[in-house]
């Protein structure tokens, strides 16, 4: 027994000595957090469709203000933005699925092997000989399970980087595009439909204003009229002020991923991922500050 | 020549401020203009103001169709990750059998068959929960 429990140790000290080497010889681990938490509050906030559902609200909205005679033509806008919707929401969800793969693909979890090799060294200790003895001593077992915890996360993690790298360098252009392809919608699309909701308000409140100038007694009815007037301006106002957040959040994303696509060769960089750190938080903050506006 | 996005931008703009001018035409001469001057004039404001929602809508159709190329490129993108995370699950799930077996040469060198098949239930099982 002696000399079974002798070529044992020997025989693990070998073992262990080589995954050592090769531990050493592999790049080292990553702590990619900072590029998850970016990738998934980028997602999040792409993943945001309410523009999108008041772009064409906006024009329903302006039927109230105008005669009948304009219902035909306002209903062909509708029915044109409408057939947009699925085209705008394709892109919200594209660039939110590919943040989120990304997110993904920067966690811990997925190159973490804690769970599956601590029950691997629990079942080493189970492993008896004929007189009952544990074959493996624990600071064997612990010694194993550690070097092959490090071993195994490097070679995913060496895998997982070159990944990373790959399909930011090769979609970096598109991303781009696209990022700009909803800045383009909001500030064009949105804004300024929002900006022609507010010179309906404009005309219709201020007709009703004149009218009844006109027609005195009315000075209680003007002040309820202006009160409304002044109710509809602000919710137009509220709803552009979350648009200029929405603005820099995709400005923040779009930076964000060119930095990670400039600096793909250093992807596991302090100062890169302090950075992207950074952009995270800010995204996280004016995507708070946006949903605050309703 | 074709319209931009940009160029629909403006126009959308420029119809626009023309039906605000007139409007703050009307509200600036209400006393002197009779009932139908006014709803004439009011009448071609919300036309104007429609022109513009209608460029507004042309011009996204616009950025809409430019961004179709790098949508399909970067669902490709998002393939390709979910691919190499598959990888990873995939090469988890050999590193840990591999383990396994490691654990099983251990036990083999001992020569002890009790050992052993102690040992040989450990990968079977390895296998089975992976």
């Amino acid at each position: 027994m002696k000399g079974i429990s002798g070529r044992v140790h020997q025989n693990c000290r070998v073992l262990i000595s080589l995954l050592l080497f090769l531990s050493l010889v592999l790049s080292g681990c990553a702590d990619l957090k900072s590029i998850r938490a970016f990738s998934e509050i980028s997602s999040e906030s792409t993943a945001y469709t309410s523009f999108t559902d008041d772009y064409v609200k906006s024009v329903e909205r302006q039927k109230r203000y105008q005669d009948a005679s304009h219902y035909e033509k306002l209903d062909e806008i509708i029915k044109e933005r409408e057939a947009q919707r699925p085209a705008l929401l394709a892109i919200h969800k594209g660039v939110s699925d590919y943040m989120s793969a990304l997110g993904e693909l920067a966690s811990d979890e997925i190159i973490s092997y804690d769970k599956s090799l601590n029950e691997m060294s629990k079942k080493l200790e189970t492993i008896k000989d004929k007189d009952g003895n544990q074959v493996f001593k624990k600071e064997q077992i612990d010694a194993f399970g550690a070097l092959s915890k490090l071993l195994a996360k490097a070679a995913t993690d060496a895998y997982r980087q070159h990944q990373l790298k790959e399909i930011i360098e090769s979609s970096n252009k598109d991303f781009q595009i696209l990022i700009v392809t909803l800045k383009k919608y909001i500030e064009i699309g949105f804004i300024e439909s929002l900006n022609n909701e507010m010179a309906a308000v404009d005309k219709y409140y201020n007709t009703i204003i004149e009218s009844a100038k006109k027609n005195p007694p009315q000075h209680a009815a003007i002040e309820l009229v202006l009160d409304k007037f002044i109710e509809k301006k602000d919710a137009i106002n509220t709803k552009k002020k979350a648009a200029e957040a929405y603005l820099k959040i995709l400005n923040k994303i779009r930076e964000g991923h060119q930095l990670l696509y400039d600096k793909r060769n250093e992807i596991s960089s302090g100062q890169l991922l302090l950075t992207i750190k950074g952009y995270g938080k800010d995204i996280s903050n004016l995507y708070k500050s946006m949903k605050e506006f309703k | 020549m074709k319209l931009t996005a940009g160029d629909a931008k403006d126009l959308a703009q420029w119809f626009r401020e023309m039906s605000v001018a007139l409007g703050n035409y009307r509200f600036s001469n209400w006393n002197d203009l009779s009932e139908k001057d006014r709803a004439i004039i009011e009448d071609m404001e919300w036309t104007l103001l429609n022109y513009s929602s209608d460029f507004i809508t042309h011009a996204v159709g616009l950025i809409l169709d430019d961004a179709n190329g790098s949508l399909k490129n970067i669902q490709q993108a998002t393939s390709n990750a979910k691919k190499a995370i598959a990888n990873i699950k995939t090469a988890k799930k050999v590193i840990v059998m591999s383990t396994a077996v490691i654990g099983l040469g251990a036990a083999i060198v001992t020569k002890n068959p009790d050992v052993i098949v102690a040992a040989i239930g450990n990968v079977v099982k390895t296998v089975d929960e992976s």
